[in-house]
């Protein structure tokens, strides 16, 4: 409250030397996009020429009633979203619980388990297919175990494994770092009176570190569901949506179908529609997680 | 005495397996270093061998076809120019719209968070339209204002955090003294945040280190490339050539790799700190 009456400090002229710079600059770069590219989705335009056709709704409704790819494209996000939110929070969640008990090799797995999050999505893409297609299969022939000879990202049913593991290795860390916070500043008491108390290990994960790490669990969920959505760099160099346009993410999508196939109008539709699927997921998953954070 | 020992057993293979498998979960790094040190026949017939002897061909021959010294120049430059005016944009904006607390000061701090949320695709197109328009595509600057921009609300709504810990009659004492707003802001504010300042402008430096596509949409001209860009067009050239297709991956993964292990306290706590509660 006692903030609010700061006279002088976001009085006139002060106001808008602090605040507007970034803010005309977000208008511009930010704002001012996002409101054209609605206008973008109702025209027929390959970007280069001038001729510009408006169609009107004409590029959603071919999206959802003529174009098999697009909800194939869907189909693999939301798997891919599915498993990736689940694993990367129940392997970050491990992890981070490993790296918190009292051992000599913490900080060395730390570093570890975070290391790939610093790196560049795109160069991690290409540094991944010299491992699925050159690395596992040499090291399966001289081991003699035929399974890693098996290409997975030759095959149309096993490629998006391979972006899983791919983006699940470069993201727990990150979620990790999100459940270390969580956990160290959990009240040591708890633990105390639940020893006292005679729970186990496990009782006590569940009904006092599981409860009491819900607001971390509300960032990480935000995080790898919003992330998967927007995953384009690892995804471009990995697979580039293939085999097959089995691969194809949502963000990819709009990529390839604006830059590669020159359809702008097109491609920004399926802009706008992962720009609504991304917010209205995000607001159902805050205020459900919220509400549980609310009720302990 | 028995337990004790058992316990200590336990322990150690405890601590044992935690090295093996942080390492397997970094080996991947590990194998793109020892394999840009090797030639092709060894890369291809025995890619998780050590090299065997010191074979430096692949470096000379991708740091030479790359021009990597100028890549390096540029992307340098360009990132310590993002980081100052991200830091200064962000900083700035977040001081105020934190001790402003006003109706509009709100709605504004809603707006910059928001758009954390919306992925890059759904308005580069349009982006992409609007930076050729105005005469800023492929020009450096352009870029980094562009970058700039994006970066920015995620320091903002980091500084928005900090602010509440730095004490207010330190700000009043200085403004009492006739100190104006900017005066304030810089001498008094600005030092005391320091510590959240390094973790951002290391986030930030790798942030732009490793980015791609709004790199590759502006920067059309080959003397203006990043390392990144640089990469990535270098790669789906020489695709069949593993010698040199994992050397160019190694000189992006490698000074990453060196930076993250100087600051790798800076950059966790910028996580911890940049972590957007939904």
């Amino acid at each position: 409250m006692k903030t609010k009456n700061r006279k002088g400090i976001g009085h006139g002229i002060n106001y808008w030397i602090f605040v507007g710079p970034f803010l005309l600059s977000f208008l511009l770069f930010y704002l001012l996009p996002v409101v054209v590219g609605l206008s973008y989705s109702l025209y027929d335009w390959n970007g280069i020429s001038n001729a510009k056709v408006f169609v009107g709704l004409k590029n959603y409704v071919n999206l959802f009633t003529r174009d098999k790819d697009y909800w194939n494209s869907i189909g693999f996000t939301f798997k891919f979203a599915f498993f990736n939110v689940i694993l990367s929070n129940v392997l970050s969640l491990l992890m981070a619980l490993w790296v918190t008990q009292k051992l000599r090799t913490s900080r060395f797995l730390r570093m570890s388990f975070f290391l790939p999050n610093v790196l560049c999505g795109t160069i991690i893409g290409f540094l991944w297919i010299f491992i699925f297609n050159q690395l596992l299969p040499e090291v399966g022939k001289v081991l003699g175990m035929s399974f890693l000879t098996k290409r997975l990202l030759g095959s149309m049913s096993t490629a998006w494994i391979a972006v899983l593991i791919v983006s699940l290795w470069q993201g727990c860390g990150y979620n990790m770092i999100i459940y270390i916070a969580g956990l160290v500043s959990i009240d040591r008491t708890y633990y105390e009176s639940a020893a006292i108390d005679g729970a186990g290990r496990i009782k006590t994960f569940f009904t006092i570190t599981l409860p009491l790490l819900m607001p971390s669990i509300t960032i990480t969920l935000f995080n790898t569901i919003g992330g998967s959505f927007r995953m384009f760099d690892l995804n471009l160099t990995l697979t580039n949506g293939g085999p097959g346009k089995s691969t194809q993410g949502l963000a990819l999508d709009v990529y390839l179908t604006a830059f590669s196939e020159n359809r702008m109008g097109y491609g920004q539709a399926k802009g706008v529609i992962l720009l609504i699927l991304v917010c209205t997921i995000a607001l159902l998953q805050t205020s459900f997680t919220r509400r549980r954070e609310v009720q302990l | 005495m028995r337990r004790r020992k058992g316990k200590k057993a336990l322990r150690f293979i405890v601590e044992l397996i935690g090295i093996v498998l942080g390492t397997i979960y970094v080996s991947p790094v590990l194998i793109v270093f020892i394999n840009s040190l090797k030639p092709m026949k060894s890369i291809l017939k025995e890619p998780v061998a050590l090299p065997k002897e010191l074979f430096l061909d692949n470096i000379k021959y991708v740091w030479e076809i790359m021009d990597y010294l100028n890549l390096l120049k540029n992307t340098v430059l360009i990132s310590a120019a993002v980081v100052i005016v991200s830091i200064l944009f962000s900083s700035m904006a977040g001081w105020m719209l934190a001790r402003d607390g006003s109706r509009r000061s709100k709605v504004i701090t809603v707006l910059f968070l928001s758009s954390m949320l919306v992925p890059f695709q759904s308005f580069m197109i349009p982006l992409a339209k609007l930076v050729s328009m105005i005469h800023i595509s492929d020009t450096r600057w352009g870029y980094v204002w562009v970058i700039c921009t994006l970066y920015a609300p995620m320091g903002v709504f980091v500084y928005q955090g900090f602010v509440k810990n730095v004490p207010l009659d330190l700000e009043d004492a200085a403004r009492i003294d006739g100190a104006s707003t900017l005066r304030v802001f810089f001498n008094v504010t600005f030092p005391l945040m320091k510590p959240i300042t390094a973790s951002l402008a290391t986030l930030y430096s790798i942030w732009v280190w490793n980015e791609y596509l709004t790199a590759l949409l502006m920067l059309k001209s080959e003397s203006k490339k990043t390392i990144t860009v640089a990469i990535n067009s270098f790669f789906s050239i020489y695709y069949s050539r593993w010698d040199y297709a994992i050397t160019s991956v190694a000189f992006s993964v490698i000074p990453i790799t060196i930076v993250f292990l100087f600051m790798q306290k800076y950059v966790i706590e910028g996580v911890t700190a940049g972590a957007v509660k939904g």
